[in-house]
């Protein structure tokens, strides 16, 4: 069974009355432990396929199951909640809270999703390890670098033990350098942990490192390569 | 977490948070101040008005009060006094006669109360004694003794040893006159009592009138404390059904409209600021919730539930509210303090206060429990201010929180 079954799925945005088919009829699977990236001219959808499929955006008409579960008619409640215990996220910017530290920032989530105090400690301290960052873990997000504050999303995102992981340009904000050791940390954990992570992306070094690439134009998969 | 964090947010724009911190110091202290004030001067105005005139409560005749008519009298006064002096909370007893007169002198007349003092208690519960400007306070000493204001020995234009005619009427109706000579004259903070009372001593009215041995109009009790008043005249009025006891806020319904209003108007004043700073507040989070509109989008879009997104920026108008509450009342307790301990002159500003009563010279004073009803006011607003901008909050989807723009 796939971690991610899209099933015919459109969405239309009603904008200044001239509706916009962001996506137009998508299938899509992903199979645990995939390294995907989707691809695609700005504007093609990339990112309303990744907020459908994260729970964060309606869909205008077709499935998504998540792990076997229907997510597309579920309440707002149980979307919040299954967002917080069963979906990781990394965004392009903004992913940590300011005024907390790198381990505050993954503790405050855990808190959130009912980990109890001793347990967020130790996990908070393993995640920071292995994302490499285990020395920041008491700086606050305005004194480390760009690739440093991704890497703390990265960790929190895997705080829950998702199903996947949605990042969507995670490495846009970053030079080439923070990119390429981002990315290896991130295949690093594909490889030893088999945690399935999902790129929206531009980024030709993202692209060069996955071993699937989903390819979108106009809302549409134009094609889906899987490398050897 | 959700206090931490809200507690760090506070400060992430400092120099804003103390802007309004300080807004809401600021406007603390204007409310207590005024609360105080106006606190300082009814208090001041009920205790000197009870402890020079009225006492706590009476005891009439009750067809005596209709137009002070001296022939409805209460018989065996000393019994009924030393009574009332056995009760709790009573720390003085007196009894009078009490007329109405005119007095005259060669220069003119003045329509005056006329009250027979009973010497031996009096003191107990009236400190005219201590408002005596000339002269000596009545004493069985002197011959046919009487005090008079100063603004009344004016009018008269009379000395101290001069000779002032009195005519009462007397309890079976005739006009009789009596000559007394102003050993004292007073001076209260109430130009209408001082323009409207004479004072002689008990048995010299009683002599003129030809009142009844052991009898008077009234009695005038003072009680300890003030809020044990109602109890002990509820006490005399069970046992002695057939007498009129009214308390001070009977005697006179100004003073009462004083002591029940003035909380109220100090409390709507607070209430007024506390509205406007609540304003300030909404508009500070509100610039709060459209700043961090993206931090707040990712949170909701990694799971946080929206009753948590409300609570934290709850806990944050919380925590900035009480930061300037808490400097508001520390400002307020040492001012309230430095002044009710130095006292205002407000005898510059107006001239005005003892016609209605007032003394110039305002001791404002506050309570503890005044100061906790302030930081729960402060609570409630920060409260009630928090709801707009956290329902905007509520409000953002986090798909589009996290699109918005930079
Ligand atoms: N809330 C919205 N209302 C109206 N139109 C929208 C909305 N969100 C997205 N769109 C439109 O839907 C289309 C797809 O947008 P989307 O953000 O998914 O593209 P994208 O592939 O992520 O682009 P980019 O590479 O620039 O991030 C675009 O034409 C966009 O303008
Ligand atoms: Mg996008």
């Amino acid at each position: 069974m796939p971690v991610i079954d899209a099933r015919d799925v459109y969405k239309t945005y009603e904008g200044n009355g001239v509706p916009v088919h962001a996506v137009n009829g998508i299938n899509l699977q992903v199979e645990k432990g995939e390294f995907t990236a989707i691809i695609g001219p700005s504007g093609c959808g990339k990112t309303t396929l990744l907020n459908m499929v994260g729970g964060l955006d309606s869909v205008t008409s077709g499935e998504i199951l998540i792990g076997g579960t229907r997510i597309d008619s579920m309440s707002d409640r149980e979307l919040t909640d299954f967002r917080l215990l069963r979906i990781g996220f990394v965004f392009q910017a903004y992913n940590l809270i300011p005024v907390l530290t790198a381990r505050e920032n993954i503790e405050f989530i855990m808190e959130l999703q009912g980990v109890d105090k001793a347990d967020r400690s130790v996990r908070s301290r393993e995640l920071l390890e292995a994302v490499g960052i285990a020395e920041k873990a008491e700086v606050r997000p305005a004194l480390m670098s760009g690739g440093q504050q991704q890497r703390v999303a990265v960790a929190r995102s895997l705080a829950s033990k998702p199903e996947f992981v949605l990042a969507d340009e995670p490495t846009a904000n970053l030079d080439s350098h923070a990119t390429e050791d981002l990315l290896d940390m991130m295949l690093e954990m594909n490889r030893q942990s088999g945690v399935t992570f999902v790129f929206a992306t531009h980024d030709q070094r993202v692209i060069d490192k996955a071993r699937r690439v989903v390819a979108l134009d106009d809302g549409k998969v134009v094609s889906d390569s899987t490398a050897h | 977490m959700l206090w931490h964090i809200a507690w760090r947010n506070v400060w992430r724009n400092r120099l804003r948070s103390l802007v309004i911190a300080s807004a809401i110091a600021f406007g603390l202290l204007g409310g207590v101040f005024s609360y105080a004030l106006m606190m300082g001067l009814a208090n001041q105005q009920i205790r000197g008005t009870l402890r020079t005139e009225l006492g706590n409560f009476q005891v009439h005749h009750p067809e005596y009060p209709a137009d002070r008519d001296l022939r409805y009298a209460l018989d065996d006064v000393d019994v009924l006094v030393d009574e009332i002096r056995q009760l709790p909370s009573v720390v003085g007893v007196s009894s009078r006669i009490v007329g109405t007169a005119m007095v005259s002198s060669a220069e003119g007349t003045a329509a005056v109360r006329i009250a027979g003092v009973d010497l031996e208690h009096v003191g107990e519960v009236s400190d005219l004694a201590e408002k005596l400007v000339e002269g000596e306070y009545l004493s069985a000493d002197e011959r046919i003794p009487m005090l008079m204001s100063r603004e009344t020995a004016e009018d008269l234009e009379v000395r101290l040893r001069s000779r002032v005619v009195a005519s009462v009427v007397s309890p079976t109706g005739e006009i009789v006159y009596g000559a007394f000579r102003v050993v004292g004259i007073f001076e209260t903070i109430n130009s209408m009592f001082d323009g409207a009372n004479v004072f002689v001593t008990q048995q010299d009215l009683a002599e003129l009138t030809g009142f009844a041995a052991g009898a008077a109009s009234e009695i005038i009790v003072r009680v300890e404390p003030r809020d044990a008043t109602l109890e002990v005249a509820e006490a005399v009025a069970e046992a002695h059904p057939e007498f009129l006891v009214r308390t001070w806020r009977d005697l006179s319904p100004l003073l009462q409209l004083t002591a029940d209003f003035t909380g109220a108007f100090g409390y709507g004043f607070l209430a007024i600021i506390l509205t406007a700073l609540g304003f300030g507040i909404v508009n500070t989070m509100l610039m709060v919730v459209m700043e961090r509109t993206r931090e707040i989008g990712m949170l909701m879009a990694l799971g946080m539930a929206r009753v948590r997104v409300f609570r934290m920026l709850l806990y944050e108008t919380a925590f900035l509210s009480m930061v300037g509450g808490i400097a508001g009342i520390a400002l307020s307790v040492a001012v309230v303090g430095y002044t009710q301990r130095v006292g205002l002159n407000l005898q510059a500003y107006s001239d005005g206060f003892r016609a209605i009563g007032y003394d110039p010279i305002v001791y404002p004073e506050s309570t503890t429990t005044f100061y906790f009803k302030v930081a729960a006011m402060v609570l409630v607003t920060a409260f009630i201010a928090s709801i707009y901008p956290a329902r905007r909050a509520l409000k953002l989807l986090p798909a589009e929180a996290i699109r918005a723009d930079t």
